[in-house]
């Protein structure tokens, strides 16, 4: 199953087409479809799901089996030159570890062709703009993993990319660090870039992002916003976790509406009621008012299944 | 980096990037080659050996020659050449030279002249200073032997890193069986030698003490030996060069 939402308007920036990739016998991306445009995108899915060889793809480092892939408009393994719009932040956390930050920044910028004092002049903007000016001058080897992590993400944006791939960029990073470089990468997207973040940190990305990208067996499961995406899957059950007063009498009364499909009481837990619904809105709106109809009021109602982790959960685990 | 300007602008290539970009990667690893421990290792061990050689044991100026272009420079172009590229595959850090605009092929050529600069830092300065002690002439013959012997082996030796698994060991019986044995046969085979070429640039011809048929080999002469020289140069990186733009690099998975 795929199910696709276009992005409204914007130019495409990277884009897929029948994309095919296989590692020996494995196929590790299978007849992928996919355009994306200014903004951040969260590439979802599990670990050996594709995601890093799709982003391998994008950034010219292999050619597809079948299909075409493009950067910018152009083939990014054949047409090296457009690879001056790409910033790739790669998974591996692996450096010159003789070198400082600094110098590793600027080496990588300088690499772009960039006469030396304009390479400083954007090695230390980007730099600064990770929250690395202070520690810029230790050495590779001598850094915790978090500044490793934002020294990477630094050698992605110093020569100014339209197009920032970022492979798993908070591994590592401690929970202030995280904060910061999730307020990056959405400046990232809301300056006009087309920013591609993988992860299998869920939260994080939903932090990041309403815009998901959902793989799984190398196929494109889902694309689109992650609120629309839930709306299109309409056949998918929701759990509803209820906290009121006699459970049992609220659960044969909600047996009778349309749109409940189960009702299950559960003992010693804080919300007495569970209820399975496909309509999650109408849910919502109704049940309130029949548990008031009752006599009772809805202390607690939480959807489980409402959030990016349940999502992800339901589409992965569909074949 | 300047997070106003809008996407369109910031793809413009400033003018002559390739050239720049190029020199500047060129310089970058032969820096980083000099700092390493197993360079400053190398240097010391040779300049150690020379000394001994020269002033220990006296041996003299023509052996010593032989010593420098055909021992030192093929052994040090092979520790330095083979591992051009594939360092960078084991330390998994191809993946940035990769991803930038200068191209693959480009960014090939400045790592293998960065690898084989420290060879011809070394066995340059060592060809000449012991020349010096046979005559201005043999000075200059073993200097342009030690450089094109250390461009011409690092350019191989690159390619070969590029192919085989375990260069080192390949590039070891390389060295001894076909460069060693077959670079002493007179005629067409030893010619396919690189060896053969670096002794008829140096004038250092097959001794009695390498070969039995020494007295029928006959060296090339300086013009054709460093055009051989310089072809297989150009030849290894222009395939390692092509090899490096049409293969892909999978340092992870």
């Amino acid at each position: 199953m795929t199910v696709a939402l276009d992005k409204a308007g914007g130019e495409t920036m990277l884009e897929a087409h029948g994309v095919s990739k296989m590692y020996g016998q494995v196929r590790a991306v299978n007849e992928i479809d996919l355009r994306l445009g200014p903004g951040v995108t969260g590439l979802l899915g599990p670990n050996g799901s594709g995601k890093s060889t799709l982003l391998k793809l994008f950034a010219g480092q292999l050619l597809p089996d079948t299909g075409h892939v493009r950067l910018l408009g152009a083939d990014p393994f054949h047409e090296p030159r457009v690879l001056r719009g790409l910033g790739l932040c790669p998974e591996q956390d692996k450096f010159y570890e003789d070198m400082s930050g600094h110098d590793f920044v600027r080496a990588l910028t300088r690499l772009h062709g960039l006469p030396k004092s304009e390479a400083e002049q954007k090695t230390y903007a980007a730099m600064k703009r990770v929250g690395m000016e202070r520690f810029g001058f230790k050495k590779m080897k001598e850094m915790s993993r978090g500044m490793r992590q934002r020294t990477k993400i630094a050698q992605a944006i110093a020569h100014d990319p339209p197009v920032v791939l970022l492979d798993e960029p908070l591994t590592g990073a401690d929970p202030v660090a995280r904060a910061d470089l999730i307020a990056l990468i959405r400046s990232l997207g809301e300056e006009g870039r087309c920013v591609v973040v993988s992860s299998h940190v869920l939260h994080e990305v939903e932090a990041m992002t309403h815009d998901v990208v959902f793989i799984r067996y190398g196929r494109l499961r889902a694309h689109g916003d992650i609120l629309r995406l839930r709306t299109k899957l309409a056949d998918r059950p929701y759990r509803i976790l209820l906290d009121v007063d006699e459970p049992r009498r609220v659960a044969a009364r909600l047996m009778a509406l349309p749109f409940v499909q189960a009702a299950k009481v559960l003992d010693d837990e804080p919300s007495p009621l569970e209820v399975t619904t496909t309509d999650l809105d109408t849910a919502g709106r109704e049940i309130p008012r029949v548990v008031a109809e009752l006599g009772g009021v809805v202390r607690g109602f939480t959807s489980p299944d409402a959030d990016l982790e349940s999502l992800y959960r339901y589409l992965i685990s569909r074949r | 980096m300047t997070s106003e300007s809008p996407p369109a602008a910031r793809l413009d290539v400033p003018p002559g990037y390739l050239p720049r970009a190029v020199a500047f990667w060129t310089g970058f690893h032969f820096k980083r080659n000099l700092r390493k421990r197993s360079f400053k290792l190398w240097a010391a061990l040779f300049v150690v050996l020379l000394l001994l050689m020269r002033y220990a044991a006296n041996v003299g100026p023509d052996a010593m020659g032989r010593m420098i272009v055909l021992g030192a420079v093929p052994l040090l172009a092979l520790f330095f050449g083979a591992g051009s590229l594939r360092e960078e595959i084991e330390d998994q850090t191809l993946t940035y030279a990769f991803t930038r605009p200068v191209g693959r092929i480009w960014t090939y050529v400045a790592r293998v002249l960065a690898n084989g600069l420290p060879v011809a830092l070394l066995a340059v300065p060592a060809g000449l200073f012991i020349g010096f002690g046979i005559g201005e002439a043999t000075a200059m013959r073993y200097g342009f032997a030690a450089l094109l012997g250390a461009v011409a082996y690092g350019s191989f030796f690159a390619l070969v890193g590029q192919i085989v698994k375990w260069p080192a060991w390949f590039g070891l019986a390389w060295l001894i069986f076909w460069e060693g044995g077959v670079g002493t046969v007179p005629g067409f085979f030893g010619r396919l030698t690189l060896m053969s070429h670096v002794r008829g640039v140096a004038g250092l011809p097959v001794e009695s003490s390498e070969a039995p048929w020494s007295g029928l080999w006959e060296a090339p002469s300086l013009f054709t030996a460093a055009l051989a020289l310089s072809a297989v140069t150009a030849g290894a990186l222009w395939i390692g060069a092509i090899r490096a733009r049409k293969r892909e690099f999978v340092v992870t998975r």
